[in-house]
């Protein structure tokens, strides 16, 4: 069973320039090992990305869970000339900004000022920002501040690591487009983070 | 190589890369990329110090279950869920009509029926006005021969 899949594991990086294209074509074909194989695959890269971009861990397996679930319903859909990688980021990241607008709500019903909450941990204003607070701790807190769209494309970039022709499949922008809405990202972030330097020096004061 | 391309390529590669000749001249000449470059370096830099560690995912049998159940006919779905919804209902419900038929009475209460019976109103002496009164059917063959067409 484990030479099996070995073989077709190792086939399907031949035959084709995607290496999960006969895998996915098993598991369409309704095969449950196929599709184990694909999750065994992708199931860290998809926690990873999907407890970044929405920073809660007790929500990440859920997530998870229904991310795949999602994807293996719509595999009879995957698109012929879309590669699967880009195809699952791009399932896992549109349930992860659902996840965000819905939260999003919730928190503002809860508290209609959420911003003022965010500002309540100091931060030293005098170090750089790596050796600040913990840094998990800073990126959530300016991850709060940013649009869901924003998020998914920081973290698509700079901790997934994928290159612009792979984001641009994930979210249908063009090359030149996508290259606008990073640097726009990145300069919400410096802003925000900026924002919260000065708060806190005058909370200081 | 211009701003466009040299920004192309510098996103396209991977974290920590260093710079090619062409690519550092143009960045030593350009202040505008020099700025991209800042921004782009510090950014990649605060999010992979503040990425998190991601929880272990579900195991695939847990996933499997619940692709069974999402799968799952919706008419079905509903129904065991209505069913579940309802069930502590019809528990408490059959409670109460059992609770109901223990405290009911076994036997009917004759005192409490309003019908009063003539033979308790005429007495012990009357029992001729039990006697059917046939005078008053008439002639059963006049009868016949009257509804005949």
């Amino acid at each position: 069973m484990q030479t099996e899949s070995a073989i077709w594991t190792v086939l399907s990086t031949f035959v084709s320039d995607d290496p999960d294209q006969l895998l996915v074509e098993r598991a369409q074909a309704g095969e449950v090992a196929a599709f184990e194989q694909l999750y065994a695959r992708y199931q860290a890269p998809i926690s990873r990305m999907v407890a970044n971009l929405v920073r809660n861990p007790a929500d990440t397996p859920d997530l998870v869970q229904e991310v795949f679930t999602k994807v293996y319903m719509a595999l009879d859909r995957i698109q012929p000339n879309l590669p699967f990688r880009p195809w699952l980021y791009r399932i896992a990241g549109n349930h992860c900004l659902d996840y965000l607008r819905k939260r999003k709500r919730q928190l503002v019903r809860l508290d209609p000022n959420p911003e003022a909450a965010e500002h309540t941990q100091p931060v030293d204003p005098s170090a750089t920002p790596a050796e600040q607070v913990v840094a998990q701790d800073l990126v959530n807190k300016l991850f709060a501040g940013l649009k869901p769209r924003d998020r998914w494309l920081l973290i698509m970039k700079e901790v997934e690591g994928l290159t612009l022709e792979e984001i641009s499949a994930m979210t249908g922008m063009g090359i030149s487009a996508l290259k606008v809405a990073l640097f726009r990202a990145r300069r919400r972030l410096q802003r925000r983070y900026g924002d919260m330097r000065s708060h806190q020096s005058e909370a200081s004061v | 190589m211009n701003c466009r391309e040299w920004r192309r390529r510098r996103e396209n590669q991977p974290a920590g890369a260093g710079l090619a000749p062409a690519a550092a001249e143009h960045l030593r000449d350009c202040a505008a990329c020099a700025e991209y470059e800042r921004l782009r370096g510090w950014s990649g830099e605060l999010l992979r110090r503040g990425a998190l560690e991601a929880p272990p995912a579900p195991s695939f049998a847990a996933l499997w279950a619940a692709i069974q159940r999402a799968t799952q006919p919706r008419w079905e779905l509903a129904l065991s869920l209505s069913f579940r919804r309802l069930a502590p209902f019809l528990v408490a419900l059959s409670l109460l009509l059992l609770l109901v038929g223990a405290m009911a009475p076994r036997q009917p209460n004759i005192a409490a029926s309003s019908y009063t019976s003539p033979l308790l109103v005429a007495g012990p002496g009357h029992s001729a006005n039990l006697a059917p009164d046939l005078s008053r059917q008439g002639d059963p063959e006049a009868v016949l021969v009257a509804t005949q067409p």
